[in-house]
């Protein structure tokens, strides 16, 4: 049976490599992130679209003017 | 025919040190790019105006025509996953998210092709067959790298992934609608073709990021301070079932139920959500404040992915499945209640859609992880993508079955405000069926186990272990 390896790297540096950086996770990250948060950002502006109330209906206005 | 080296297997066995981190953006970066498909609607009217731009003309194709194309997307999706399901297992993830990637972005530029020289085939053809057969690699390769990457975590590390899937359109609708506009104010007709040939390049680029950052564990990886159970606990198996033989066992059939049931009744909101509202209230919501709706609806079908997938880390996925049937029967029961003709409650309507819309949402997330538990990862490609054809007869059969009973219900003389109330109450009766599927879900019996020394996937034989 193979010997088994843990060289997860969030608890420090691999054994006979080394660990990727801090650095390199979180650009990966960002560049994932970014597109998602403007899209959900277009979204949320989308939906607050709901929550207005509907225009009110166009009636002919009467002016009534008393003087 | 043999890959190129880089793409080949064995190269791409993560070297030590390599994070796991790494490893859900690689995943989102394609799913993100896939997702889109879930915003193609955002060209069926500059589709259906093509020749006549500012209003449709004789030889302007009909939306009927144009909504084919989405569904062949999906329907190929589902069949793509089923037919490559082993061989994603056998070359690994980088090989099936770079065709991922070439089908996905070719199939733009082929519909780009198509809407230039006015051929619906092409757009049959490029955006749906080979863009749908790019959905179905892209889909599946992410996700099963990430269930041995995270065995500790299985149901966060897929809600990362297809929570990209769901937000794919949050990104894909806006950024098609402005380049259409961008490419229709410089006289460029209504700005689709160009659209998506930027498209096609943009997301070809994007899922490359995905294409090169992706890697597999070696097979003795394991995270650390995690310690592999030894026997199988519950639902959780230690074995590994062969996809060959996962078709012998019921386990299988019911999880397609529970996945045609749970999809199947999502789908059909999702389908008519703007529709369904507008006419639920009539006067009281207008198609602008609709739209706000489908946005609210996404959000949620995107959250409830990482959300219940991560909770089924702790709750289990039988039990998170229960949930979703128990609550969504309740919920798709209440929801006529608040329609105009009785509370009138705008606000409760769209809280409930919200709530059924991450469950939707939550049961794709969550499966994954229940087919690890229940069949191991050897054969998690060929095993999860048969599975997913439940998603390509459900994309038919909710759309049907919810536009059908409407029009039936209206031909009866029932408003509008109430003919979705029997829409809404066979969907709580076909979730009846779900919950029923989901119950008798029992552990796979150990005599379909494949022999501990006899492995599924090919061994990365002559290759280097570590890169």
């Amino acid at each position: 049976m193979a010997e088994t390896t843990t060289y997860e790297s969030a608890s420090g540096p691999a054994p006979d490599g080394h660990a990727t950086s801090p650095v390199t996770i979180a650009i990966a990250w960002i560049v994932v992130i970014l597109p998602a948060a403007w899209g959900i950002t277009q979204t949320i502006k989308q939906s607050t679209q709901l929550f207005k109330n509907p225009p009110a209906a166009v009636t002919p206005t009467t002016t009534t003017t008393t003087r | 025919m043999a890959l190129p080296t880089f793409l080949q297997r064995e190269r791409n066995v993560a070297p030590p040190g390599y994070s796991r981190w790494l490893v859900p953006p690689a995943a989102l970066a394609v799913h993100l790019s896939i997702g889109q498909v879930y915003a193609f609607s955002v060209f069926k009217v500059p589709l259906s105006k093509a020749i006549g731009i500012t209003k449709q003309v004789q030889g302007d194709w009909t939306q009927e025509q144009i909504a084919i194309i989405f569904s062949i997307a999906i329907a190929v999706l589902g069949l793509s996953t089923a037919v490559f399901g082993k061989w994603i297992e056998r070359n690994g993830p980088r090989a099936a998210m770079f065709f991922s990637a070439c089908c996905f972005g070719a199939g733009f530029l082929i519909a780009a092709a198509g809407v230039k020289m006015h051929l619906i085939w092409l757009l049959y053809f490029g955006y749906g067959f080979v863009g749908g057969i790019g959905l179905g690699l892209g889909y599946l390769a992410p996700v099963n790298t990430l269930v041995k990457w995270f065995p500790d975590r299985p149901g966060l590390a897929t809600g990362m992934a297809i929570m990209g899937f769901g937000g794919g359109a949050m990104i894909g609708s806006p950024l098609a609608i402005r380049l259409m506009a961008h490419f229709g104010a410089q006289g460029g007709g209504v700005g689709a073709w160009q659209a998506m040939v930027v498209m096609g390049i943009v997301y070809f680029c994007f899922m490359m990021f995905g294409v090169f950052t992706v890697r597999i564990p070696a097979p003795d990886w394991r995270p650390a301070g995690w310690t592999p159970p030894v026997k199988s606990v519950g639902m959780i198996t230690t074995g590994h079932v062969l996809s060959g033989e996962a078709l012998k066992v019921p386990q299988f059939y019911l999880l397609w139920l529970v996945l045609f049931t749970n999809t199947t009744a999502g789908i059909g909101i999702i389908e008519q959500a703007s529709p369904m509202i507008q006419e639920m209230f009539p006067g009281r919501v207008l198609a602008v404040a609709a739209g706000g709706f489908v946005g609210l609806l996404s959000l949620f079908n995107m959250g409830g992915r990482f959300f219940w997938s991560t909770i089924s880390d702790y709750l289990g996925r039988k039990w998170t499945f229960m949930c979703f049937f128990v609550l969504g029967v309740a919920l798709y029961a209440l929801a006529p209640r608040a329609g105009a003709s009785h509370l009138n409650s705008v606000l409760m309507f769209v809280g409930i859609c919200c709530v059924l819309l991450s469950m939707y949402g939550g049961g794709f997330s969550t499966l994954p992880a229940y087919v690890k538990d229940l069949f191991g990862t050897k054969d998690f490609s060929a095993i999860y993508g048969r599975l997913l054809t439940a998603w390509s007869a459900a994309g038919i059969a909710g759309p049907l079955l919810v536009n059908h009973l409407r029009i039936y219900r209206k031909n009866q003389g029932v408003p509008l405000a109430d003919a979705y109330a029997t829409v809404l109450y066979v969907m709580a009766g076909i979730l009846c069926f779900g919950l029923l599927s989901n119950l008798l879900v029992r552990p796979v019996a150990a005599g379909h186990f494949a022999p501990a020394a006899e492995p599924a996937t090919p061994p990365t034989a002559g290759g280097p272990s570590h890169g």
